[in-house]
């Protein structure tokens, strides 16, 4: 009996350990999480002075406090608080004392709006605003729609948000999403005359689809000679890619497009040179020397890459990009990041955008948002009426050392403006037809 | 396509990330088959070897051979805190169903991940290549990264070590002892405690000196304590449980199978090695070189 009991409870735990393998593999799967883009910025304006008495300005900030995003969403989050206390320290909005209730969204899209409707139903902020994953943000947005709440996105970069499904309660103070950014990219790479087959490659997912699907169908209708000889689909986070830089090469590709973004673009920058890769092709992509990636590559980061960004903080040149950077360093000792830029100017057009309206009123906020007009860290902005989204400047260039510096960055990037560059945009008659699609 | 010198370094690409794989995955299946514990902090014992190695290159920053003392020192530091994890922790729950011990070793998951934060911060951190190791070599008229050879060296020189450990020392028969008949091997007389604990520092030196390994060709960040996990869950899988070699064959698998996908099918490259547990699971439930529960 005894024998026969402990051969069956073997047998038993055999079948639980395989189970539990099982487990280990959907879970672990589900912890990778996906992520949306990133970037944006902005300054202190003399407001009024002394200790705010009126009605406290509530507001639910929403972001990912752990995983892959971490690098980006740590210094938004410093950002964010900077400015709230700049604001407070200045007589806060409209009299009132401005409260942020923070919540972790762990960068699930149930979660995101499990701590939305907490934020609304029992904690009664007055908006939501933050998000860095893009399929966070899409469901929050669908709750801040149903709730009639306005939902600000600072870094969420997937187009749809503010395209096909955007709608009257959300907002992005980004000034780029996969659309702009693409499009933006894609201005430079048709000039390039010999750039002519392009390969690309992206973490399979909603962002890295989206930003070379947009990149590329802007590039095909400028350029009737560029071919799309294949494409790379790794995982998010896969942090090995010398199979797919081995294919590239051996298809011999003129360009390449990548999607790639955060651990992923330090690991296949670092990995490409052992292949000698820049010598062979001509690399692009969005984001690819933003502060986070380039400081951590440091000095020996490729030139030549064709890239653009939101925002540096060794670009723009403006007293409110001064103020930022020193404001910054003294709670940080770091440089701000892009992501600490986004915060940062989230906030500020939130005020602008109260201040305008001049009454703590959801409604009156959204009228006071659309047609903003704002002169931020990234320089004049402005958040359209038709699609709620923020534009501005938008910096395009290839990679080369900063000046002074030990990372590379875009030194001297071609500025591109909605005036400039109005492709930039899609038309608010597009976007019309869009939403009516989707 | 066609072009066969292609193929092969396609597959030399597949062969070197299988390497690394077999690195984290042979820890996962030893402690798995020994002590019947499903190691979910493994993928944290990988990163931190990566940040160890990162912190060893820092305090020996005017060293030319940093590198090489990092690859010495940051395993060496993985075995310690396993050492302090099977010690204080999980020698309390052998007797304790298996939810319980997985619950622990997913707890250690998050208490490490914001250890990690508070010591290091959230910020990518960088390990550079060592200076002669940091060019190509030609191969086959391509060029091809020397450092890789460094990580087949380690790798090979680890999968041998290994085995000769397992197959030709006393603790090695023990530890076989105990994978194939736990109860027996106890009633024999064999100290399981002292195997566990061996066991489970070889399991997260391995971890580690993979994580250190890798250092030079990632980001150093919180991410990489997910990045090769789930590959190494496969690979225990397809491998069988507590078998080395078959973690050596799964993770070679799973190289080439993520290198020729990315070659032959790169919008379904990402499915291959479910597919390949699914098969084996499929025709031999107990993994290539696992054996079925004997009666």
């Amino acid at each position: 009996m005894a024998g026969r009991g402990s051969a069956w409870s073997r047998r038993l735990s055999r079948r639980a350990v395989i189970r539990a393998a099982g487990a280990g593999v959907a879970a672990s799967a589900l912890w990778t999480w996906s992520c949306g883009g990133k970037k944006a910025g902005e300054t202190p304006q003399p407001g009024g002075t002394g200790t705010p008495s009126g009605k406290p300005v509530k507001l639910g900030y929403l972001t990912s406090l752990s995983g892959a995003a971490t690098p980006y969403t740590e210094p938004e989050r410093t950002a964010v608080l900077l400015a709230v206390e700049e604001i407070n320290n200045k007589g806060g909005i409209l009299g009132g004392r401005v409260e942020l209730v923070v919540r972790d969204d762990k960068g699930v899209a149930d979660e995101g709006q499990r701590q939305a409707r907490d934020l609304i139903e029992n904690q009664n902020v007055f908006l939501l605003f933050g998000v860095i994953n893009s399929a966070v943000a899409l469901a929050v947005s669908q709750y801040a729609r149903e709730a009639q709440v306005p939902f600000v996105d600072t870094i969420a970069q997937s187009a749809a948000l503010t395209e096909e499904k955007g709608h009257k309660y959300v907002f992005r103070t980004a000034t780029t999403h996969t659309g702009i950014a693409s499009r933006s990219v894609a201005k430079l790479a048709a000039e390039q005359k010999d750039w002519k087959r392009w390969y690309m490659i992206g973490p399979d997912y909603e962002y890295g689809h989206r930003l070379v699907e947009d990149f590329w169908s802007y590039l095909k209708k400028k350029r009737t000679d560029v071919q799309r000889i294949g494409e790379q689909w790794p995982k998010f986070g896969a942090g090995e890619f010398s199979a797919q830089i081995n294919a590239i090469l051996g298809a011999k590709p003129d360009a390449v497009y990548s999607s790639l973004w955060g651990g992923d673009q330090v690991a296949f920058v670092k990995q490409a040179k052992g292949f000698n890769y820049f010598q062979q092709v001509h690399h692009s992509g969005w984001a690819q020397v933003d502060l986070d990636v380039a400081a951590a590559i440091g000095a020996d980061y490729p030139k030549g890459v064709l890239t653009g960004t939101n925002w540096a903080y060794y670009i723009v040149k403006n007293p409110q990009t001064d103020a930022f950077i020193t404001a910054y360093r003294g709670r940080t000792n770091g440089l701000p990041t892009s992501g600490a830029g986004l915060g940062y100017t989230a906030v500020y057009l939130i005020k602008a955008a109260l201040e305008k309206a001049g009454a703590l009123d959801r409604e009156k906020f959204i009228t006071g948002m659309e047609d903003l007009k704002y002169d931020s860290i990234y320089g004049a902005i402005n958040i359209r009426k038709c699609d709620h989204q923020a534009y501005g400047p938008v910096f395009v260039g290839f990679s080369d050392q900063v000046p002074g510096e030990q990372f590379s960055g875009i030194p001297k990037p071609t500025v591109l403006t909605p005036s400039s560059f109005p492709d930039m945009a899609l038309p608010c008659s597009e976007i019309d037809q869009l939403r009516k699609k989707a | 396509m066609t072009d066969p010198s292609n193929l092969v370094l396609q597959a030399i690409a597949g062969l070197t990330f299988g390497l690394i794989l077999f690195l984290v995955a042979s820890g996962l299946t030893l402690i798995f088959g020994v002590m019947r514990i499903l190691n979910f902090a493994h993928g944290v014992l990988y990163m931190l070897g990566a940040y160890f190695a990162f912190s060893v290159t820092r305090w020996f920053s005017d060293t030319p051979a940093k590198f090489i003392i990092a690859l010495i020192l940051a395993p060496l530091m993985g075995a310690a805190l396993g050492l302090a994890i099977e010690f204080l922790l999980l020698r309390r729950i052998y007797r304790r169903a298996h939810l319980d011990q997985l619950l622990l070793t997913f707890a250690l998951v998050f208490i490490a991940a914001d250890g990690t934060r508070l010591t290091w911060g959230v910020d990518f951190k960088s390990v550079d290549v060592p200076p002669f190791l940091t060019g190509s070599v030609s191969l086959l008229g391509r060029s091809f990264p020397s450092y890789y050879f460094l990580v087949w060296a380690i790798a090979i020189l680890v999968a041998v070590a290994l085995w000769a450990f397992v197959q030709r020392t006393r603790t090695g028969l023990l530890l076989r002892a105990i994978v194939q008949d736990r109860e027996m091997a106890g009633a024999l007389g064999v100290n399981t405690a002292r195997i566990y604990t061996a066991t489970f520092m070889l399991g997260a030196y391995l971890a580690a000196l993979g994580g250190a390994l890798v250092a030079p060709l990632r980001a150093v960040a919180l991410d990489l304590a997910t990045e090769s996990i789930i590959e190494a869950f496969i690979i225990v899988v397809i491998g069988g449980l507590g078998s080395v070699f078959g973690a050596l064959v799964g993770a070679l698998l799973l190289g080439e199978s993520n290198a020729f996908g990315a070659l032959v099918a790169p919008r379904f490259a990402i499915v291959f090695p479910f597919v390949l547990m699914a098969v084996v699971l499929i025709v031999r439930p107990f993994g290539l070189f696992g054996q079925p529960e004997s009666e």
